[in-house]
């Protein structure tokens, strides 16, 4: 017999994460002991450091008084945390856990329940903005000069930007579910969360501030929230704060239901005709010409599939685009230092962060977009040292055009560009593919994730993320001791010099951790294969 | 004295084959023996270890204990050789989903180290015998599950194999596309190849095997050829059903 009303709901709702933490638990098992330990370590030492900023939130609240500089902070503050809630994830592709709505939609759910769960499950990439303001929360409770009630300030702070962030996602989704208008589509949202930077950089958020001085900040949501966390509220700050929910939970409600019907139509890849890129073709095909087989035919699949692939060609435009609108203002915007390194290492800068976010497609993960498809490469007569030198070949072909790109838009924008900046960027990013590819290879097999590459963004958590934000440095170390020497020794000589030094060490660094990664991953084939053919329960990561 | 002429020429030859995970044995102490030129199926009951075993053969599994013999080179030993030998459909998710259905055929073949102009034709004539010649230009993630399978079993012939490791290659495919993958296979075996199959389908096996293995809990409870098992009064649902123990009639349940 079924409960009636709520408990049923309940009663899937609990069923629901119940499924997804079986399906993880289930998984235990294979987890490569040496990838979680990695893992936890750094966990403990980013949300170690998460929660030493929260025991600081929750200093500051416990003792903040009447005084104005401390309430612009924190005004600043959730400004600061509203950004990377919403926009971050947009910037690094990556829009957190999400329910899998085709699984889900056969059974009789409830709509409102799934929406439910949508809302709780964008936590996850904010993680780091609740641990603070718990923090926060903590300190204004522990303070006898704010009223009880100043806490809610953060609470509902929290409400509005748990279904602000799943009514983004879901109109993301929804957007690059069709196809025409996936990559303006990503243009125009990277552009609008590129926007508060290149404001910040330029000054022209300053003539912005200016022009909008008459208009009341008040009705802001993190204004709002600052003026009942700090005691000062209004009798009518709840209520635009509750507009604020309101609003964001109508939009919220509004793309959630539009995506169900996308989901509902969509297909698990893309549907794409390829009969257009046929004109293209010797952009995949010119291995052939080059090398011989299988190595060319191996580099030809790579091209083919990962350019036909929404979420590579959405990370690879981020690339030239992104990058050039961030750093470009930051290097040169600042008109008082024109021979600050920002501004003359821009071009390698812009570069960097392009092989940064190609990292985990192209380096780390490499077996990743081919599934449980990879299993061709241990049945085939090859040896599975060529496969990797194939995949890492075409890694550097897309490296090398990404920095071909942002140099011809540097060009046509007339951004001072020298011939020796141009080598010295080349020459960086080919030091660091060397390094990327040597730890990549052996994460490619230690730690194999399936990938699915019809979605634009990935599904990730900020786990996976942070771990390559703390191995990509890792990978540039060398490059920095390199600037480090023409920093000391004020010498191109010198820096050059030190990068082929390290180009040395890293190839054979390289050549140690081919054959590494191939003994292992022929050795451990099977777990290989059984990670990367691994379906996602009912919430995907 | 036959025996021993078979025992010689034999496409697959296993020997106290092992797998464990764990300390349950997937497959535990396989003795099995394909003949050349036969057409050969290996049937059992879900989680009875065919699957396993394929792997095993295929080498995508390694082996706990015990040897292989693929073409008469051993396994892994003389791996790169034997697998440039085989022809496999192991499942759907060997494919690329986003290559077309051409441009996979033709990286298979060139994986095989068939010449490209060689790998295209193939590919080509491949696409046309398995009426996929209109979709060749699709990518493969649009592909429907029988189409999957077609496409699957191109590229095992795409390079002329001598032997050929099958797990379920005629499930999801309709009655036509079925039909043509038996008919060549049957010719396959015409020319001297070996086809290893495992089916849930007892009325292929019948129909298209001369010789069977039936395995249940990862060892060999019964082998022989088609005409040694006919020559009883059962048949092979009924022997198949008798030699995995599942006789006893299910209970029906008070709620259903």
């Amino acid at each position: 017999m079924n409960s009636p009303g709520g408990s049923v709901v309940w009663n899937q709702v609990r069923a629901i994460a119940w499924a997804q933490w079986r399906s993880s638990w289930n998984r235990l098992p294979g987890v490569n002991k040496g990838s979680a330990t990695a893992t936890v370590l750094i966990g403990i030492l980013w949300y170690g450091a998460i929660v030493l900023l929260a025991a600081g939130a929750a200093l500051l609240m416990a003792q903040l008084g009447h005084e104005r500089f401390l309430t612009l902070l924190l005004s600043a503050a959730l400004f600061l945390m509203f950004v990377y809630w919403q926009f971050v994830p947009v910037i690094m592709a990556s829009t957190g856990s999400a329910l899998d709505l085709r699984k889900l939609l056969v059974y009789p759910i409830r709509q409102g329940a799934l929406f439910g769960i949508e809302v709780l499950l964008r936590v996850t990439t904010g993680i780091e903005i609740l641990i603070v303001l718990a923090g926060a929360i903590v300190g204004s409770l522990l303070n006898r000069q704010l009223p009880l009630w100043s806490s809610s300030g953060f609470v509902l702070f929290i409400v509005f930007n748990l279904l602000l962030a799943a009514g983004i996602r879901d109109m993301m989704v929804r957007l690059f579910a069709k196809r025409r208008i996936r990559e303006v589509a990503m243009f125009l949202i990277v552009i609008t969360a590129a926007l508060p930077q290149v404001l910040l950089i330029t000054g022209a958020g300053r003539r912005i501030r200016t022009a909008l001085a008459g208009v009341p900040t008040a009705f802001l949501p993190w204004d709002a929230a600052t003026s009942l966390a700090t005691g000062r509220a209004h009798w009518w700050t709840p209520l635009v704060l509750l507009g604020w929910i309101g609003v964001a939970y109508i939009f919220g409600r509004m793309q959630f239901a539009r995506s169900i019907v996308v989901e509902v139509e969509s297909t698990a890849t893309e549907r794409s005709s390829v009969s257009g890129s046929q004109r293209f073709a010797f952009l995949y095909t010119w291995p052939t010409r080059v090398f011989s087989d299988p190595f060319a035919v191996l580099m030809e699949k790579e091209f083919r599939a990962l350019s036909r692939s929404s979420r590579f060609r959405v990370v690879f435009v981020m690339g030239f685009t992104l990058g050039l609108l961030v750093w470009v203002p930051m290097s040169l915007g600042s008109s008082r230092h024109p021979n600050s390194f920002l501004a003359a290492n821009y071009l390698t800068i812009v570069s960097a962060y392009a092989v940064m976010l190609l990292t985990d497609l192209l380096f780390f993960n490499s077996f990743g977009p081919d599934r449980g498809a990879a299993q061709i490469y241990f049945l085939v007569p090859v040896k599975i040292e060529r496969v990797f030198l194939a995949k890492n070949a075409a890694a550097v072909v897309f490296v090398l055009a990404e920095v071909a790109i942002i140099t011809v838009v540097c060009l046509l924008f007339r951004l001072p560009l020298t011939p020796i900046r141009f080598a010295e960027t080349l020459t960086v990013c080919l030091v660091m593919c060397v390094f990327l590819l040597a730890l990549g290879n052996m994460a490619s097999v230690w730690n194999p994730r399936p990938m699915n590459m019809a979605q634009p963004f990935k599904n990730q958590g900020s786990r996976v993320q942070w771990m390559a934000l703390v191995a990509f440095p890792l990978a540039c170390l060398p490059v920095v001791l390199a600037y480090l020497a023409r920093f000391a020794l004020d010498s191109e000589a010198d820096f050059f010099g030190v990068l082929a030094v390290f180009a040395a060490a890293g190839l054979y660094f390289y050549g140690l951790a081919l054959e590494t990664a191939a003994r292992y991953g022929q050795s451990h084939r099977e777990s290989v294969i059984e990670a990367l053919s691994r379906h996602e329960g009912v919430i995907s990561n | 004295m036959l025996e021993k002429r078979m025992e010689m020429s034999a496409a697959i030859r296993v020997r106290q084959l092992r797998k464990l995970y764990g300390d349950k044995a997937a497959v535990d102490g396989l003795d099995l023996t394909v003949p050349r030129g036969s057409f050969f199926g290996f049937l059992g009951p879900n989680g009875a270890g065919k699957t396993t075993t394929i792997r095993m053969l295929m080498g995508l599994a390694a082996p706990s204990e015990g040897s292989i013999e693929l073409l008469d080179l051993a396994m892994p030993e003389r791996a790169l050789e034997i697998k440039g030998r085989i022809g496999l459909v192991p499942d759907e998710s060997l494919l690329f989903d986003a290559l077309t259905g051409a441009e996979f055929l033709e990286f298979v073949g060139r994986m095989y180290k068939l010449d490209r102009a060689v790998a295209r034709e193939r590919a080509g004539e491949l696409l046309t015998l398995f009426e996929l010649d209109t979709a060749g230009r699709k990518l493969i993630g649009e592909y429907s599950k029988g189409m999957r399978k077609r496409i699957a079993m191109s590229a095992a012939l795409i390079h002329r194999p001598e032997l050929f490791l099958m797990d379920e290659p005629f499930e999801g495919v309709d009655a036509v596309g079925a039909r043509l993958m038996k008919e060549l296979l049957i010719e396959q075996v015409h020319r001297g190849a070996t086809v290893f199959i495992t089916s849930h389908v007892l009325e292929v096996v019948e129909r298209l095997c001369d010789r069977v293995a039936i395995i249940n809990q990862g060892k060999i409870v019964l082998e022989g050829t088609m005409a040694e098992l006919r020559s009883g009064s059962e048949s092979l649902e009924d022997m198949f059903v008798r030699v995995v123990g599942a006789e006893r009639v299910a209970e029906t349940l008070d709620w259903l």
